[in-house]
């Protein structure tokens, strides 16, 4: 049963828990996360070259979260056409 | 009776406040004490808050903590392997995705219960603050189950049936 994910998906999941676990100190942040994981997790498992785009763009968001001043992030959802569109704002301290 | 008796108490203490000419909280406390228990016993008046009241220079020496009492610690109880499953069931209960109907230990997350990889790291999260343990990814990806849980859990914290 070793190694039912692939390294990609390990990755993607490891960086879903980290922001979880960042969320718990910046309210308002997990909405986002959720959503944002959740708007591409439709995606083609052989589109490999967007996964890993968005993967390091997520690893630099993290970062920029962790080592930034933001305390807390508010997000707004549109549904259209079943399509969610997000705008997110970061409040810095 | 008691009433007045709680009444006389507290002019007493402020009589007593005001003649010493100082607000203390060991006043305070012991006033707000007359009021919570409604009437003023000879054991509360023989207590220590008031033995303090000899000089003002003893009231430094007042600790609230003697009146908050004592603080003992403990090592929980060992857990046992039915509180372990009801506990992880109680998490998986809250998760809003899982309809509590369909849940049951030998479940799998996947197939039976219609989840996905993303709803199954929170599954994980939720159970490692339950807990207070740490579950490496290596081995979060081998959980499909309620049962897995519990035996990875009762594995880790040294329970056994």
């Amino acid at each position: 049963m070793a190694g039912r994910h692939s390294r990609l998906q390990r990755q993607i999941l490891q960086l879903y828990k980290q922001f979880l676990r960042l969320a718990e100190q910046k309210p308002g942040l997990d909405a986002h996360v959720r959503q944002e994981f959740r708007r591409w997790a439709a995606l083609e498992r052989t589109d490999v070259q967007r996964i890993e785009y968005l993967l390091r763009r997520g690893q630099r968001q993290l970062g920029m979260l962790q080592t930034g001043g933001v305390d807390r992030a508010g997000s707004f959802v549109k549904e259209k056409d079943g399509q969610p569109a997000s705008t997110t704002s970061t409040e810095k301290s | 009776m008691a009433a007045i008796g709680r009444v006389s108490a507290l002019a007493n203490l402020r009589s007593f406040a005001q003649l010493h000419n100082f607000r203390s909280t060991v006043c305070r406390v012991a006033a707000s004490s007359v009021l919570k228990n409604g009437c003023c016993s000879a054991q509360i008046v023989r207590s220590r808050h008031f033995s303090c009241f000899k000089g003002v220079s003893e009231i430094q020496v007042f600790r609230p903590s003697a009146i908050q009492g004592v603080r003992h610690y403990a090592e929980l109880p060992d857990l046992t392997f039915s509180q372990i499953e009801e506990r992880v069931l109680g998490v998986l209960k809250l998760f809003d995705k899982v309809s509590p109907d369909k849940l049951s230990v030998e479940c799998h997350f996947l197939n039976d219960l219609g989840l996905d990889s993303l709803d199954v790291v929170e599954i994980i999260m939720a159970v490692e603050d339950e807990f207070a343990l740490e579950i490496p990814d290596n081995h979060a990806e081998k959980l499909f189950t309620p049962k897995d849980l519990v035996e990875y859990i009762a594995d880790k914290t040294e329970t056994f049936e």
